[in-house]
C-alpha cells in the first residue's frame, strides 16, 4: 500500500575541511574525519498513508524541502529510517533538467522517462500530456522560446501523467497563472480521491486548509506541531504574527530611541502598492496606494466573515480630472471577477480634482462569508460617468489576501445571509443563525 | 539497477540527448562524428608518412598506413572520448540529481552509448575502406564484436570511477586529461609495437587498450591475431575494471545530492 513513513529521521550536512575527506569517509565509514555538522532535520516522525494529503509548512530554511528529498530517496537520512512504499512521482523543481535547446516534446519525453515511464507508455500518454499542458504549437519549439508559465505547464503535465501512487510536490503549485493552478488543484483532488498519497510543501494556508488531511509544521528542522490542518495552521499563523510583531517592535523601538520626535507621527504609514502585475490607463491620474484595513485602521492579514473591513485606495491626479470615479475589483483564486464597486456606484460622486491633488477613498464593507481562498484587489481611477468614462489607472492584483475559514460549510463561493423558516405539521422553527439576527 | 523497461528508456533518452546535444544547432549534425576521425586520420597520415618519413617494418601494415592508423585510432577514440565526457556527466546534471529520482548510473552509461554509436559507424566505414584496398573481410572479422565488448567494459569501468570521483574532487578532469595524453603514447597507435623498447614493453603488457588495438588490426587488416593469453589478460582487465567501477560508483552516489 502506498505510504511514506518518517521514523525519528535526522539529517545532517557535514562541512569538511577538504572535499576529498568526504570521499574518504564515504569509502571507509566508521572513521570520521575532521568536520563540522549542520542538522537540517532533527528527529522528525510522521506518517502519510494511502489517500492522505500531508502538508509540510514552516518558514524558509526550516527543512521542508530536505524532508521531501528524503522521502524521494534523493537524500539518505543520517539517523532514523524513511519507509516508502509505492510508485513515486516527484515535483521538486519544475522543469529541472529541461534543456533549452531541445523542443518541448523532446524535453517532456525525457522528463517522463525520469518519472519512470517506458517509451511505450510515454507515446501512449503523450496526447494527454499535450492536452493538459495546453501550449499549442509551442510543444515542437525549443524551450528557450517558452515563458516561465509554459515551462511550468509542461512540467506539471508530465508529472501528473505518471499516475503515481505517491506524489511529492515542493511549492510547485504556487506558480503558474490562476487558471492553470485551478486545473492543477482539481487534478490533485482527483488523485486524492483515487487514493494517491500526497506530501507537499506550501506557504499557502488556503491550500493547506483546502487540501490537507494532516499538517506537519517544521521549525528549525524539528516538528513544532502536527495534526489536523485547522489547529496547526492557527497555531502556526499565531506564532508567525508574534515573530513579525517582535521584529517590527524591535525596529520601531530602535527608530524611536535614535530619532528625534517626528512631527505628527502617523500611527500607520501611508500604504503603497504591494504588487503591480499589469497596469493600464491614460495616466492622467494614478493609484498611489492600496490597503485592506480592519475597523481600527490596522492592515489585515486575512479577511474574516462579518468583520467590518475597509478597502482604502489613495489616488493622485496628474491632470485636472472633471469627474473622478475611484473603485476596485476583487478577484477570487480562479482569477474570476468576484465583486467590485466604485464611488459612483455607491452614490458618492467625487468633486473634480486639480492636477497634483491627492485623495484617499475608504470603502467600508461588512464582509460576507466567502470561500476560504485567496482574493486579489485591482484598484482603479477613471474620469467620466459610469456610462461613458476613460480609465486613468488600473492596477491588476495590487494586493492579495486570504479569506479565513468560517464556522459553517460554504457551498459554492459565498454564503448568502439567510433566515430559514420551516412550516408544516411540526410548526414553525425559528432560524438559529446568529449572522442574521 | 534492474534492466526494467523504464530504466532502458531513460538510458536511451539520455544517450540520444547526449548525442544530439553535441551537435545541436550545427548544420552537419552527427556527420561530424565521422568527419572528426577522418580528419585526424588525414593529418596524422600526412605527418608521419610525408613529414617525418616514418618507416614501418614490412610485415606490419606498411602497405597501407592510413588503415593501420585508423584501426588503432578508433578504439582509442571511443575510450578517451567516453572518459572525457563521462567525467563531467554527473556534475553537469546536478539539478536533476537534486530534484528527481534519477538512477545516476544511467548518465555515464548513456555517454558511452552515444559515443558507441559514432564508433560503430566509423568502424563500418573502416571495414568498407579496407575491403576497397583489398583486405577482403575474413572470418577474423567476427572477432570485432568480442574486442568491442571488452573495450566497452574497460571504458565503462573507468568512466564510472571518473564520473563519481569528479563530484568530490574537481581536479579529476585535469588529472584525466593529462593521464589520457600519456596513455595515448603508451598505446601502439601510430607505431607498431616493434618500436617500443626496454621498459616500454612492460608498459604495453599492462595496457588493456593495446590488446583491443591489436585485435582490431587483426580482424580488419588481417595482421597476426593476439594470443589467447593476451585475450585472457584483456578479459581480466575488463571484468575487474567494470567491477571496481560499479562498486565505487554505487558507494559514491550515496553522497551525490549532499555534495552538489
Amino acid at each position: 500500500m502506498a505510504k511514506v513513513i518518517f521514523n525519528a529521521v535526522s539529517k545532517s550536512y557535514s562541512a569538511y575541511s577538504r572535499p576529498s575527506d568526504r570521499l574518504r569517509e564515504l569509502l571507509r565509514p566508521g572513521r570520521p574525519r575532521h568536520r563540522s555538522e549542520f542538522w537540517a532535520l532533527r528527529d522528525v516522525t510522521f506518517e502519510a498513508g494511502r489517500g492522505d494529503v500531508v502538508c509540510l509548512i514552516g518558514e524558509n530554511g526550516s527543512g521542508k524541502s530536505t524532508a521531501l528529498q528524503l522521502a524521494a530517496g534523493i537524500l539518505r537520512p543520517t539517523v532514523g529510517t524513511v519507509d516508502v512504499d509505492g510508485r513515486i512521482s516527484v515535483l521538486l523543481e519544475l522543469g529541472a533538467g529541461f534543456h533549452p535547446e531541445f523542443t518541448g516534446r523532446e524535453n517532456a519525453r525525457l522528463s517522463a522517462a525520469l518519472h519512470g515511464l517506458s517509451n511505450l507508455e510515454i507515446s501512449r500518454r503523450f496526447a494527454e500530456i499535450e492536452e493538459f499542458a495546453d501550449i499549442g504549437d509551442f510543444i515542437d519549439k525549443p524551450v528557450t522560446t517558452y515563458s516561465t508559465g509554459m515551462v511550468v505547464r509542461l512540467a506539471f503535465a508530465v508529472a501528473i501523467s505518471v499516475e503515481p501512487e505517491i506524489l511529492l510536490v515542493d511549492e510547485a503549485l504556487a506558480v503558474g497563472d490562476f487558471y492553470f493552478r485551478q486545473r492543477c488543484m482539481r487534478r490533485v483532488h482527483e488523485l486524492r480521491r483515487r487514493g494517491v498519497t500526497i506530501v507537499f510543501v506550501t506557504h499557502s494556508m488556503a491550500d493547506v486548509e483546502a487540501l490537507g488531511s494532516h499538517v506537519v509544521w517544521l521549525d528549525d528542522g524539528r516538528v513544532a506541531d502536527q495534526g489536523a490542518p485547522r489547529d496547526v495552521v492557527r497555531k502556526y499563523l499565531a506564532t508567525m504574527h508574534a515573530r513579525d510583531r517582535a521584529v517590527q517592535g524591535a525596529a520601531n523601538d530602535e527608530a524611536a530611541a535614535s530619532s528625534k520626535p517626528v512631527p505628527e507621527a502617523a500611527p500607520h504609514p501611508e500604504p503603497g502598492i504591494p504588487n503591480v502585475e499589469g497596469r493600464l490607463g491614460t495616466g492622467r491620474a494614478e493609484v498611489t496606494g492600496m490597503a485592506v484595513l480592519d475597523d481600527s485602521g490596522r492592515p489585515l492579514r486575512e479577511l474574516s466573515p462579518n468583520q467590518l473591513t475597509t478597502v482604502r485606495i489613495i489616488v493622485q491626479a496628474r491632470d485636472d480630472i472633471a469627474q473622478p470615479n475611484v473603485g476596485f475589483m476583487m478577484r477570487n483564486h480562479l482569477g474570476i471577477d468576484f465583486a467590485g464597486s466604485n464611488t459612483a456606484r455607491e452614490g458618492c460622486p467625487m468633486e473634480p480634482m486639480r492636477a497634483g491633488e491627492r485623495r484617499t477613498v475608504d470603502f467600508r464593507i461588512a464582509m460576507p462569508e466567502l470561500y476560504p481562498g485567496s482574493f486579489s484587489f485591482a484598484p482603479a481611477i477613471s474620469d467620466g460617468a459610469l456610462s461613458d468614462y476613460e480609465i486613468c489607472d488600473w492596477i491588476d492584483n495590487a494586493l492579495a489576501i486570504p479569506m479565513a475559514r468560517s464556522a459553517g460549510e460554504i457551498y459554492g463561493y459565498m454564503h448568502l445571509p439567510c433566515q430559514v423558516e420551516i412550516s408544516g405539521p411540526g410548526g414553525l422553527v425559528p432560524s438559529d443563525n446568529p449572522d442574521v439576527r | 539497477m534492474a534492466l526494467s523497461s523504464p530504466t532502458v528508456t531513460l538510458l536511451f533518452q539520455f544517450a540520444v540527448r547526449d548525442f544530439k546535444q553535441r551537435y545541436v544547432g550545427s548544420v552537419l549534425g552527427w556527420v561530424w562524428s565521422v568527419v572528426h576521425p577522418l580528419v585526424l586520420l588525414a593529418v596524422y597520415t600526412f605527418l608521419f608518412r610525408q613529414a617525418f618519413g616514418a618507416r614501418l617494418p614490412p610485415d606490419e601494415a606498411a602497405e597501407n598506413y592510413p588503415l593501420f592508423l585508423l584501426a588503432g585510432l578508433l578504439p582509442w577514440l571511443l575510450f578517451s572520448e567516453t572518459l572525457t565526457r563521462a567525467a563531467t556527466c554527473v556534475t553537469d546534471h546536478s539539478a536533476l540529481i537534486k530534484a528527481s529520482v534519477l538512477p545516476s548510473e544511467t548518465l555515464p552509461i548513456s555517454v558511452l552509448a552515444s559515443t558507441l554509436f559514432g564508433h560503430v559507424l566509423s568502424v563500418v566505414i573502416l571495414i568498407l575502406a579496407a575491403t576497397g584496398w583489398g583486405h577482403l573481410p575474413s572470418k577474423a572479422l567476427a572477432l570485432i564484436p568480442v574486442f568491442l565488448i571488452l573495450l566497452v567494459m574497460v571504458s565503462l569501468g573507468v568512466a564510472l570511477v571518473v564520473a563519481g570521483l569528479q563530484v568530490y574532487l574537481r581536479d579529476t578532469v585535469q588529472i584525466l586529461s593529462v593521464s589520457l595524453t600519456a596513455w595515448f603514447w603508451a598505446t601502439p597507435i601510430f607505431l607498431p609495437e616493434a618500436f617500443y623498447r626496454g621498459p616500454f614493453e612492460t608498459v604495453l603488457d599492462w595496457n588493456p587498450i593495446r590488446y583491443v588495438v591489436l585485435g582490431y588490426r587483426a580482424a580488419i587488416l588481417g595482421s597476426r591475431l593476439p594470443s589467447a593469453a593476451d585475450v585472457a589478460v584483456l578479459s581480466a582487465f575488463a571484468l575487474a575494471g567494470l567491477a571496481v567501477g560499479w562498486l565505487f560508483f554505487r558507494r559514491a552516489k550515496r553522497g551525490f545530492a549532499d555534495v552538489m
